[in-house]
């Protein structure tokens, strides 16, 4: 292997550091299989890559891009428009469920306050 | 055959009276959804005879009309108006919307303003024409004014119906509603009424290009 860099250094230790944190946190309980897992993957081929830069060049040509690091950059902005698109999605959906807890709770008081007032209205 | 109109209300407490009162002599009961309104619309709503349903927060045109129309079927209602609270409407049109229901010819009655297009400005014509062909394009299905919130449904159209969204594109997400479930719909022509206070709210082209994009979200979705 060759010299190492310092970018490759301090990317490695920031990705080890990151790495514990998740581990600890899956300890903790605070996220879960699924997740744990993604975060894993993500930051062993983060470290995989900065210590061996090699094998995204090797993939880029074998892809036709002059450069490894422009096939990282590449791939990492397709996943996160993809990431987007899902959180959005997710936003909608959660948007729906808020507005059907707001109206049970509209349909509620209604039928308490119209059959306090007058228990011959209407069952709104 | 019970009619109740439902008026969804955000923030209309110089208006919603007068239409409560223009609408009760036509039907037998109106519910107002007080969408999470900061002022007195509630207040004055239940004052003029309406039976007021609450948003704690506000949801949005969409929700508003889901939760009215969960609440008028509650009640009892054979045939549900939804008109809006700012007074662009005519109350007594109302019974011109809910004939072609009565007779058993329809299960949706749209209030087209653009069937006669009087007192509307040129650049509301325009907006709506872009929304009718979008519309169009994305749910198949064209109307002369998908944006209209004077409508009428059957009871049957009601519980058919399923809203997902909670903001303006309810309008065409009721029009594609009424394709996906194969509806019968029929269109009357209804006036506008424009005053300088009703043309400040409705569609701005800012609302209109939300809009889109969350009706293109919808498409997606199901």
């Amino acid at each position: 292997m060759p010299a190492i860099l310092g970018f490759q250094l301090v990317a490695a230790v920031v990705l080890l550091f990151a790495l514990y944190r998740t581990v600890r946190k899956f300890r903790d309980r605070t996220i879960d299989v699924r997740r744990f897992f993604s975060w894993l993957v993500l930051w062993l081929g983060a470290l995989l890559l900065v210590v061996w830069p090699n094998l995204t060049s090797r993939a880029a040509r074998l892809l036709g891009v002059t450069r490894g690091v422009d096939l990282v950059t590449y791939l990492a902005v397709m996943i996160l428009f993809y990431l987007v698109f899902r959180v959005l999605v997710k936003i909608d959906s959660l948007e729906q469920e808020i507005t059907k807890v707001v109206r049970a709770m509209a349909l509620k008081e209604t039928g308490e306050v119209y059959k306090k007032s007058d228990p011959t209205a209407p069952n709104v | 055959m019970k009619i109740i109109a439902v008026v969804p209300a955000f923030c209309e407490e110089t208006k919603v009276g007068g239409v409560v009162s223009a609408t009760l002599p036509f039907v037998d009961a109106v519910i107002v959804v007080d969408d999470g309104s900061v002022d007195h619309t509630g207040e004055v709503a239940r004052k003029a005879g309406a039976q007021v349903v609450r948003h704690v927060v506000n949801r949005g045109l969409g929700a508003a009309i889901g939760t009215g129309m969960a609440a008028a079927l509650a009640a009892g209602a054979d045939v549900i108006v939804t008109l809006d609270a700012d007074g662009q409407h005519e109350a007594k049109e109302l019974l011109n919307l809910v004939a072609p229901i009565a007779r058993g010819h329809a299960d949706v009655v749209i209030g087209s303003r653009l069937l006669t297009r009087r007192g509307m400005p040129l650049h509301r014509v325009l907006a709506n024409h872009i929304g009718n062909i979008i519309t169009f394009f994305l749910f198949g299905i064209f109307v002369t004014d998908s944006q209209s919130g004077f409508r009428a449904f059957s009871r049957h159209a009601t519980q058919m119906i399923e809203i997902r969204s909670n903001r303006m594109e309810v309008s065409s997400e009721l029009i594609a509603e009424i394709r996906r479930k194969s509806l019968r719909v029929a269109e009357v022509p209804i006036t506008a009424i424009y005053t300088e206070y009703s043309l400040s709210k409705g569609q701005s082209f800012c609302v209109g290009l939300r809009t889109m994009y969350h009706l293109l979200l919808r498409r997606f979705d199901r």
